[in-house]
């Protein structure tokens, strides 16, 4: 397990453990999407993962791009097109479109309702990855085990996530089967919800 | 398979109710206790550091806290991203110099003391800065890599940090939710 903050360096190119295992996790993500639509039987899935790894490209060109929206005197240089990224509103806004653009493939294709349920399992399998590599400082704990951190022992959040994560996936495959069309994906919705307000006391 | 759904929703169950336990927990612990530890991440308190300027004034981070937040401001003469950004955090030095102290902090480790100084000469730097010299601000800040800023409120608290460039709108946004957390 890494810290996120520790980079790893190949010659004149640095990445921080943070940034290479987010671009990890979004490669595992799309990867499951892959393995979920065709173990379903979902025809044409290439063409729907194409479409899912677009909306992913936009993602990150907008992230890359929105310094330059908000700061357009920034084009000026063009050597600032590979400094800068991100920003104010950058993650709101890019996450809003890419998610409007599979809105509007899903309604204008056809596609069918298991898309959403692959892109729901696909997110939580994405975070169990990244949190079983990258380590999440908690706040102060009361149990005598977690991190180490400035003489103190703090909650080991990232393990919280990947243990609520993995029993919810656990819940969908065992407790799911054969039941109304949208029962999983309403299930792993609500379930990301209160693993979010469970761990909530335990985040900085 | 029953017993297999049966054994998930039992240790489902058991999870919650034990979370839900140790929250109270937490919650007791966070009345008796001053806050989180020194840590270099968003949520933690800053490492504390004493260090000299590049005119050989004494420095030392919580002077700085107190009455508003401070912006620390990582950077080395050869690094490009921070030639960029320099531009922008001289601009906020200017805007906001009532309501935030800037620091830049030169990790001389990685630098050599004289092109960091005709660096700040070459970019008009009129904010603090301060030396690095043996390395273990930038240590304890895990920077490189560099320009590395990160912003910490009157409490001592670090509420955002950005590794890379960062531009004059973004710094605007952040130093303005350190001013209205002030508020």
């Amino acid at each position: 397990m890494f810290h996120p903050l520790q980079t790893w360096s190949l010659g004149p190119l640095t990445v921080s453990i943070e940034l290479l295992f987010l671009m990890l996790s979004a490669l595992v993500a799309v990867t499951v999407v892959s393995f979920y639509l065709n173990k379903s039987g979902v025809e044409d899935h290439e063409a729907v993962v194409d479409k899912i790894t677009l909306a992913l490209i936009i993602w990150i060109v907008i992230f890359k791009l929105w310094p330059f929206i908000l700061q357009p005197g920034l084009v000026t240089d063009l050597r600032n097109l590979i400094y800068f990224s991100g920003g104010p509103w950058a993650v709101p806004t890019a996450s809003t479109v890419a998610f409007a653009l599979i809105v509007y493939f899903y309604k204008k294709l056809k596609w069918t309702f298991i898309v959403w349920e692959s892109l729901l399992t696909a997110v939580i399998v994405s975070i169990i990855f990244y949190h079983v590599f990258v380590q999440q400082f908690g706040a102060m704990t009361p149990l005598p085990f977690g991190f180490q951190l400035d003489g103190g022992t703090v909650h080991p959040v990232n393990f919280y996530y990947v243990w609520f994560y993995s029993l919810t996936l656990l819940g969908a495959m065992f407790f799911f089967k054969g039941t109304i069309w949208y029962a999983r994906s309403v299930y792993l919705i609500i379930a990301m919800g209160a693993i979010y307000f469970l761990i909530a006391p335990f985040q900085v | 398979m029953i017993l297999i759904k049966r054994v998930i929703f039992i240790v489902m169950m058991a999870s919650v109710c034990a979370f839900l336990w140790l929250a109270q927990e937490q919650q007791n612990l966070d009345q008796g206790t001053t806050g989180a530890p020194a840590h270099a991440q968003a949520g933690h308190q800053a490492p504390d550091f004493s260090a000299e300027t590049f005119s050989a004034e004494p420095f030392d981070l919580t002077d700085q806290l107190g009455q508003k937040g401070t912006v620390l401001y990582f950077w080395t003469s050869w690094c490009p991203y921070c030639q960029a950004s320099s531009e922008a955090m001289e601009e906020a030095h200017q805007t906001f110099s009532d309501e935030v102290n800037i620091v830049g902090v030169n990790a001389t480790m990685h630098d050599r003391q004289s092109e960091a100084e005709s660096f700040i000469s070459q970019n008009e730097l009129t904010f603090k800065n301060i030396l690095d010299e043996d390395g273990i601000i930038s240590r304890n800040y895990y920077a490189p890599p560099v320009p590395a800023t990160i912003f910490i409120d009157q409490h001592g608290m670090i509420t955002y940090r950005k590794t890379g460039a960062i531009s004059y709108p973004e710094l605007e946004s952040e130093i303005r939710s350190l001013v209205k957390e002030e508020e």
